[in-house]
């Protein structure tokens, strides 16, 4: 049996091994201590990144790893771990995240609609259709709007960890980018509904 | 567009090597990989940056949080404001399984159940030839992914799923892409939960059950139930809530 002393030299793949292979075995507890421990910190640090606060972080960061523990048994060894790791933070801070809306302001009152007829913007995004929206992103938008919308709405990044990202140097950060590419949008769905005739 | 889509490994693969050019050529044109790179690109890099400002307290309390949920012992570093959500295997088991017997005892102040037997056995065979699941490229996904549902939230947030009767009497399922799945498939159970019939796994997210399908299913007088299971390389990562098949 290995201690915990030398799981330390032990890559992540064969330490999730080893709890895949028995989860009740004598070592699956200390490898598995082990290999969450090295993945504290990054998890915490992406947990903060999206939801601003460290309480948030902790919980969120708790909650992924926690997630990743349950789940050491399907991770099938056909990847980096690292990258199976990611994919369960990035699920589960899009899960505790409210998904912006692609068309309105981020801080346009979400209420601000209420008791409207659903336009088609509105329509189009309860759809909910994302090969849609990502065909309408594309025709209407440059590739620095794209991506920071795209960050904004699909991979719900706060708008200042966007500006971080994709280093935007103006004073309005990526709120500017986002503001010019959703009037963008919202003008090419106004131009598209009259030229249907308002249907 | 999306047929060549990176996938998780595919993005790994990038982040590690750099971009072939027919990657190059898809990346230039498609957001969603450009953006899927940027952000795990950024993941990547995390340990190497500057520690932010109380990261070592917070450490200490995931740390001894995590070991008190791995060896199952009190966590005194976690505080007592501390909120562990997790709970241990034998607490999910015993939620999991009261449950369930509460929402079998639910059903069965329905009257009838036995005599939902046959229809039942009916119904399998007519959901075996009629269920159909249409085939559209596959979105990106993820390999050997999760996004389990978090402790306190009800299922019915993981995957969001509706069914909508059509005036020819067919039902149509519909549901949300869910981060992570390759795949759904529609499962259909009797009012005491067994599983009588499950469509073949497919990456679409609409589903019709025929006419003649739902009306087999519809004979029993309790009625079925349906969800929506996603999958990840074959396994159930999610699922909707399970939802009653309209009646007509
Ligand atoms: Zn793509």
């Amino acid at each position: 049996m290995m201690t915990s002393q030398s799981y330390t030299e032990v890559p992540d793949e064969a330490l999730a091994a080893l709890v895949a292979q028995d989860p009740d075995g004598p070592e699956a507890g200390s490898a598995a201590a082990e290999l969450l421990g090295r993945y504290s910190k990054i998890t915490y640090r992406w947990c903060l990144r999206m939801v601003g606060d460290r309480e948030g972080a902790l919980d969120l960061a708790q909650e992924a790893l926690l997630n990743a523990y349950r789940h050491l048994g399907s991770y099938r060894g056909t990847g980096r771990f690292v990258s199976w790791m990611y994919v369960i933070t990035r699920n589960c801070c899009l899960c505790a995240l409210r998904r912006p809306s692609l068309l309105r302001d981020d801080e346009a009152d979400p209420d601000e609609r209420a008791g409207d007829h659903p336009g088609p913007d509105q329509a189009l995004e309860e759809k909910d259709d994302e090969e849609a929206l990502l065909a309408l992103i594309r025709t209407h938008l440059d590739p620095r709007e794209q991506e920071a919308l795209w960050l904004r709405c699909f991979e719900q990044m706060p708008v200042d960890a966007i500006t971080r990202l994709l280093r935007i140097d103006d004073a309005s950060g990526a709120r500017g980018l986002l503001q010019g590419a959703r009037r963008k949008l919202r003008r090419a769905l106004e131009r598209r509904d009259a030229g249907n005739g308002g249907k | 567009m999306s047929e060549t889509c990176l996938d998780m490994g595919g993005l790994d693969r990038v982040a590690i090597s750099g971009p072939t050019p027919q990657d190059q050529a898809h990346l230039d044109v498609c957001p969603r990989c450009r953006t899927r790179l940027l952000t795990y690109r950024e993941y990547l890099a995390l340990p190497e940056e500057s520690e932010p400002e109380g990261e070592s307290v917070a450490m200490d309390r995931l740390r001894e949080r995590l070991k008190a949920e791995i060896h199952g012992t009190p966590s005194s570093a976690a505080g007592p404001g501390a909120k562990w959500r997790g709970v241990s295997p034998e607490d999910r088991g015993a939620a999991a399984r009261s449950a369930r017997e509460s929402w079998r005892d639910g059903l069965r102040r329905l009257r009838g159940l036995r005599g939902l037997r046959p229809a039942v056995g009916l119904a399998a065979i007519a959901l075996a030839g009629i269920l159909l699941i249409r085939e559209r490229p596959a979105p990106v996904e993820d390999h050997g992914v999760l996004r389990d549902r978090p402790a306190g939230r009800p299922t019915a947030e993981v995957v969001i799923a509706r069914t909508q009767s059509t005036p020819d009497g067919a039902v149509a399922l519909t549901w949300r892409r869910f981060p992570g799945a390759e795949m759904y498939r529609v499962v259909v159970f009797s009012a005491d939960l067994a599983e009588i019939s499950r469509s073949p796994a497919g990456t679409d997210t609409t589903f019709v059950l025929d006419s003649s399908a739902v009306a087999a299913l519809a004979q029993g007088p309790v009625g079925m139930f349906v969800e929506v299971q996603a999958l990840a390389q074959g396994d159930r990562i999610a699922a909707s809530r399970t939802m009653a098949l309209p009646r007509r």
